[in-house]
């Protein structure tokens, strides 16, 4: 999955600074420059935060830093848009662009056209994507993985709604979800084999009841 | 313009009786003729669908009503009979004019309407001839017998009046009656036309979800019942006869009908049903998506 993700300049005592141009000081100059913030060992930086002008921004905007190339580490939060990636940890809830999502995170965004969900154990555990997914978006195979047993990954869009359908078509044209409780409100052809995952949408090879584990429906005769 | 196609069936039926069948193709185009350009919503416009309760599920009718047909879900042919009768009085711009029977053979001894196998569960009966007999006021022009061994239903022996003691162990208890044709009704002087599988065989149906439906078809429904003023509907109940005549399938197989004798345990194999399933709910779909894209485009002008 991609993310749109907005780069920030806020610091603290945890937090080193590199790259940063010109006069700008991050934390205090929000409006200038651009930075890449990298935590120290064994600190987190909390961007955009303390700054309200930082990660608030789309692209241009106040000390946006260049969305498309930010990079943020670990528990970060973001709020802006952007095309950049994030890595494990972190929190999304602006629009995500065309960037990748690595572990644990989390987006309440929406995810544009384009945006690709990292697989390979990316979506194996506790990340969820709870905002729009855009037609074209692209999860791939792995983001369910048998790997994922007790997570609580879900991928949903604004159930019951044609777009979100439209757009959760693409996205999950090859998914599968293999663990108990995992909800699939997108449209699947992947296998959905254990119980107690609900599809609320159209999968290809669910059971029209709750428990799919089986690839046929209830039959009646009319005996 | 029913009763004139009803007529021109009835004559093709005859003038090809001695050496030939009446195509399965030309039955279904005078008993449900297709509209090409009719939206999800008008699907059904003009059908009426009976089911019994235990072949159907929860807010079964409602998915029907959605898709235009008129539906009844009871154990009681009388109140059915009574339901069919309102409908047409109600709606004489979208008047039922053939009827679809989601009912049980009862291994050709009847049809059969029950809650449940239950001996005391309600449950009721009706010959064909009473069916027929009942629904000729009402101008229904077509009956098509999707039940077990509906040949054996049109058997001269018990199509105006049911053998109550036929020793079948399915013949359950009449707990709701038996409605059988008066004892003035004679066969073939009822204007309605029977139509039965080709094969008189068990006949089955799939209960499914409205989520398995792809997304057109789900908004489509959603605006109907709206529409109606009726809820969304969860599930849905559908049999292969049904999904055939909606697919138009060139292997649907009806006849004119014609009375058997022999008992038949022939079943199809699920995954015959299941690939029916997922061409029906490709059919609704290319369906929902049309209306929905002529809309856009009438919308863009």
């Amino acid at each position: 999955m991609s993310l749109g993700l907005g780069a920030c300049a806020h610091h603290d005592t945890a937090t080193t600074a590199q790259a940063v141009p010109g006069a700008t000081t991050i934390g205090n100059d929000p409006y200038n420059g651009s930075a890449t913030v990298n935590s120290a060992a064994g600190y987190s930086s909390t961007i955009g935060v303390a700054d309200p002008n930082a990660n608030n921004g789309s692209g241009s905007g106040a000390n946006a830093n260049s969305p498309s190339s930010a990079t943020l580490g670990g528990s970060n939060s973001n709020t802006s848009s952007g095309s950049g990636s994030m890595a494990s940890g972190n929190t999304s809830s602006g629009s995500m662009g065309s960037g990748s999502m690595g572990n644990s995170n989390t987006g309440s965004g929406s995810m544009s056209s384009g945006s690709t969900m990292n697989n390979t154990g990316s979506m194996a555990s506790t990340n969820s994507n709870y905002g729009t997914t855009a037609n074209g978006t692209t999860n791939n195979n792995s983001n369910f993985s048998t790997n994922t047993a007790g997570s609580t990954t879900s991928v949903s869009g604004t159930s019951g709604t044609s777009a979100s359908n439209t757009a959760d078509t693409t996205a999950m044209t090859s998914s599968s979800l293999n663990t108990n409780n995992n909800a699939n409100n997108g449209s699947n052809s992947g296998s959905m084999t254990s119980s107690s995952n609900p599809s609320d949408q159209s999968d290809t090879t669910s059971t029209s009841s709750s428990t799919d584990t089986t690839t046929t429906h209830r039959r009646m005769r009319k005996d | 313009m029913k009763r004139s196609l009803a007529i021109a069936v009835l004559l093709l039926a005859a003038a090809a009786a001695a050496t030939a069948q009446v195509p399965s193709q030309v039955l279904l185009a005078n008993a449900w003729p297709e509209d090409a350009n009719a939206p999800l919503a008008d699907l059904g416009r003009g059908i009426g669908v009976v089911f019994s309760p235990d072949l159907s599920v929860p807010g079964n009718c409602r998915f029907y009503q959605a898709l235009g047909f008129a539906c009844f879900d009871d154990a009681d042919w009388s109140r059915v009979l009574d339901g069919i009768h309102a409908f047409n009085q109600q709606n004489p711009d979208r008047p039922i004019t053939t009827l679809i029977l989601e009912t049980h053979g009862t291994n050709g001894n009847g049809l059969k309407l029950q809650r449940s196998y239950d001996p005391k569960a309600d449950r009721s009966y009706i010959s064909v001839g009473g069916l027929q007999e009942r629904l000729d006021p009402d101008g229904i022009r077509f009956l098509i017998l999707s039940a077990c061994n509906s040949g054996r239903l049109l058997r001269p022996s018990i199509i105006a009046t049911l053998d109550p003691r036929n020793g079948d162990k399915l013949f359950l208890p009449p707990t709701r009656g038996i409605v059988n044709a008066s004892s003035s009704w004679r066969p073939g002087q009822s204007r309605s036309t029977i139509l039965t599988p080709g094969a008189s065989h068990i006949e089955t149906s799939l209960a499914a979800h409205v989520r398995e439906l792809g997304p057109a078809t789900r908004k489509a429904i959603a605006a109907a019942a709206k529409a109606h003023g009726i809820r969304m509907p969860d599930e849905f109940a559908v049999s292969d006869m049904l999904m055939q005549m909606v697919l138009r399938d060139a292997e649907v197989d009806l006849q004119l009908g014609r009375h058997v004798e022999q008992l038949s345990g022939v079943v199809q194999p699920q995954e015959r049903s299941e690939e029916l399933f997922r061409r029906f709910t490709a059919r609704l779909d290319s369906v929902a998506s049309r209306a929905s894209a002529t809309s856009a485009a009438s919308s863009a002008r």
